[in-house]
């Protein structure tokens, strides 16, 4: 049985100590800060982040605040049965999300806070079962992304949908690298055989290369992963030589819970392109005069007004809305000026002559 | 594999060979790589890229990754040190956390590195190697590459490791690598009686993790099995004395 560390979470643990940075790396290897030769699995990472080396000032709104600049705080507490160099504490901080926790442990750890160094590690013992479980969820649904691999995994105990928006919202750096690919490489190869499936153009592609890669594995995917569960395993046999036909209700049970995060990741140049397409629709309509009330004759076409768009967004039609009365306003004030030259020539010359 | 764009416009323009960007035969950095480590371009920002601090000119790490990555597995390969095996497995088995690097790995034969080491006799490099390959081993062409490799016995043998780190690896590599196909072997008996004896552990990671093994990865009619066969061996039971 492996050795583990005596009493639970409070405890100090092998992994919260601080090894020392390693001296001896070759030149070509040697990273900017010296660090110690150390791997990080998921296992390891936690949302959970012990603090040593706090200052015993009285500064535990400070620290709290601090580390809030990384990302929404859950909870937070001293430790006080953690063993403490004499005039230090020892916090715990968790974060609401894993990727925050991160960072903040990667910009805080070896910072110096109020005078003295803080040591920043994980802290995962304090995770509950649950917690745990959700960690490696969603380590799986990040692979599963970042490779393209749709591995349409569902457990028993998911939380589909919450866990998948706080999830694409972590890892934004696979979406930024493909994702100038976005809405116009995807290649649906991987579904085209697949008749049922009607939430194929929700998925942001990526997968330039990599779907060639992946899709001979794309009926594995299916069965395997229902396949734990005592179901489906007549999956297998249902997949033919072909590739690509898992059963159409499968794949809508399986994919939805994984990809309901992905409107949030329309990219921005199509929202641009659809409120420039609805602009000119707008436009073309104002040219050609039609009119809702025929009553008006309509002789000649109108006036373009400035075209009023909606533009799915309360804060942006606001602002919009503001802008084009701003608009207005100048354009009125430049006509009524040029209407009173004289009475507005003579005071900006009785301004000039102020004096504080 | 389709060729690789060329470089942006605007990113610093290194004077690499055209032939890095067709990612031609890596024969030829292979070449290059096992001269001595000191002539190996000094690639800036060898740091382990991981999270999201990345600086400023990653691109031109962008560019070396394969090389930087050969020039890892070489040096593992052809020192002597075992300080800077250590250094380098740990370096690679932080690699194998992005899955951008993956198919370098593979190409690297990285996979197989990290299975070889599993047998090792130095426990660093045991923990490492289990570490490597629990971060690598959710991609599908990983998984399938691993249990082709029979790798799911050296696994199984690391749960018996004295080492906490490489004991919590192998646990969630197993429930990564569990398939219709691998259960079997995953999942088999020895496996679940480990799993309810480290379910019980005063580790919390550990039992965190076997709990979830044992609920979410086993049958309930496995996990009675085990239950059944741990309650009739005489572990803890004194033999009697006449």
């Amino acid at each position: 049985m492996a050795a583990g560390s005596s009493g639970g979470p409070g405890a100090p643990c092998r992994h919260h100590a601080q090894l020392g940075a390693c001296e001896s790396r070759a030149k070509y290897r040697e990273g900017w800060r010296p660090r110690a030769v150390k791997v990080y699995t998921i296992n390891l990472e936690s949302r959970y982040l012990l603090i040593q080396g706090v200052p015993a000032l009285g500064v535990m709104k400070e620290l709290v605040e601090q580390f809030a600049l990384y990302g929404a705080i859950e909870e937070y507490h001293a430790l006080d049965e953690y063993p403490a160099e004499q005039f230090t504490e020892v916090y715990l901080i968790k974060f609401k999300k894993l990727q925050c926790a991160r960072v903040a442990k990667k910009k805080m750890d070896e910072r110096s806070f109020f005078g003295s160094l803080l040591h920043v590690c994980y802290a995962p013992e304090f995770e509950t079962v649950q917690e745990t479980r959700e960690k490696l969820q969603d380590r799986r649904k990040y692979i599963a992304k970042a490779t393209n691999q749709r591995d349409c995994f569902v457990l028993k105990k998911v939380e589909g949908p919450k866990k998948t928006a706080s999830k694409s919202s972590e890892h934004d750096s696979p979406w930024s690298r493909s994702g100038s690919h976005v809405a116009s490489n995807w290649d649906p190869s991987c579904f085209t055989s697949s008749p049922g499936v009607s939430h194929n153009t929700t998925y942001p592609s990526g997968n330039q290369n990599q779907s060639l890669l992946t899709s001979p594995h794309y009926d594995n995917n299916c069965a395997e992963s229902s396949g734990y569960f005592g179901h489906n395993t007549s999956l297998t046999p249902s997949v033919h030589p072909g590739g690509h036909t898992p059963p159409p209700s499968l794949m809508q049970q399986r994919m939805v819970p994984a990809y309901n995060g992905i409107d949030r990741f329309m990219p921005r140049t199509t929202h641009l392109q659809e409120r420039k397409r609805k602009r000119e629709e707008g436009n073309k309509f104002s040219l050609i005069g039609t009119s809702e009330d025929n009553t008006e004759v309509v002789i000649g076409p109108q006036l373009p007004e400035i075209p009023k768009v909606d533009m799915d967004d309360e804060s942006l039609n606001t602002s919009a809305t503001l802008i084009r009365n701003k608009l207005k306003e100048v354009a009125d004030s430049v006509s009524m000026s040029v209407e009173k030259p004289e009475s507005s020539s003579a005071k900006p010359l009785v301004k000039q002559r102020r004096r504080i | 594999m389709a060729a690789a764009p060329a470089p942006p416009v605007g990113r610093r323009c290194r004077p690499f060979p055209p032939t890095k960007w067709r990612r031609a035969g890596f024969s030829h950095y292979t070449g290059r790589a096992c001269s001595s480590h000191s002539s190996v371009h000094p690639i800036s920002e060898p740091t382990q890229p991981r999270g999201t601090g990345k600086p400023v000119w990653r691109p031109a790490m962008e560019l070396g990754r394969l090389e930087y990555l050969q020039a890892l597995v070489t040096e593992f390969q052809v020192t002597d040190s075992t300080e800077a095996k250590e250094q380098v497995l740990a370096n690679l088995a932080n690699f194998a956390y992005d899955p951008s690097n993956y198919e370098y790995l593979r190409q690297l034969q990285v996979l197989d590195l990290f299975l070889d080491m599993l047998t090792e006799d130095n426990e660093s490099l045991v923990e490492f190697a289990m570490g490597g390959l629990c971060n690598l081993c959710l991609d599908k062409t990983n998984k399938e590459y691993i249990l082709e490799a029979n790798g799911v016995e050296p696994i199984i043998n690391c749960l018996s490791s004295s080492n906490e780190e490489t004991v919590v690896s192998a646990v969630t590599t197993l429930m990564f690598l569990t398939t219709p196909q691998s259960r079997a072997q995953t999942t088999a008996l020895p496996v679940v009686e480990c799993m309810l004896r480290f379910s019980l552990s005063a580790n919390t990671r550990l039992s965190n993790l076997a709990s979830i093994f044992l609920q979410d990865y086993c049958s309930p009619l496995q996990v009675e099995e085990a239950r059944n066969l741990s309650k009739h061996t005489a572990v803890g039971i004194p033999l009697p004395k006449d």
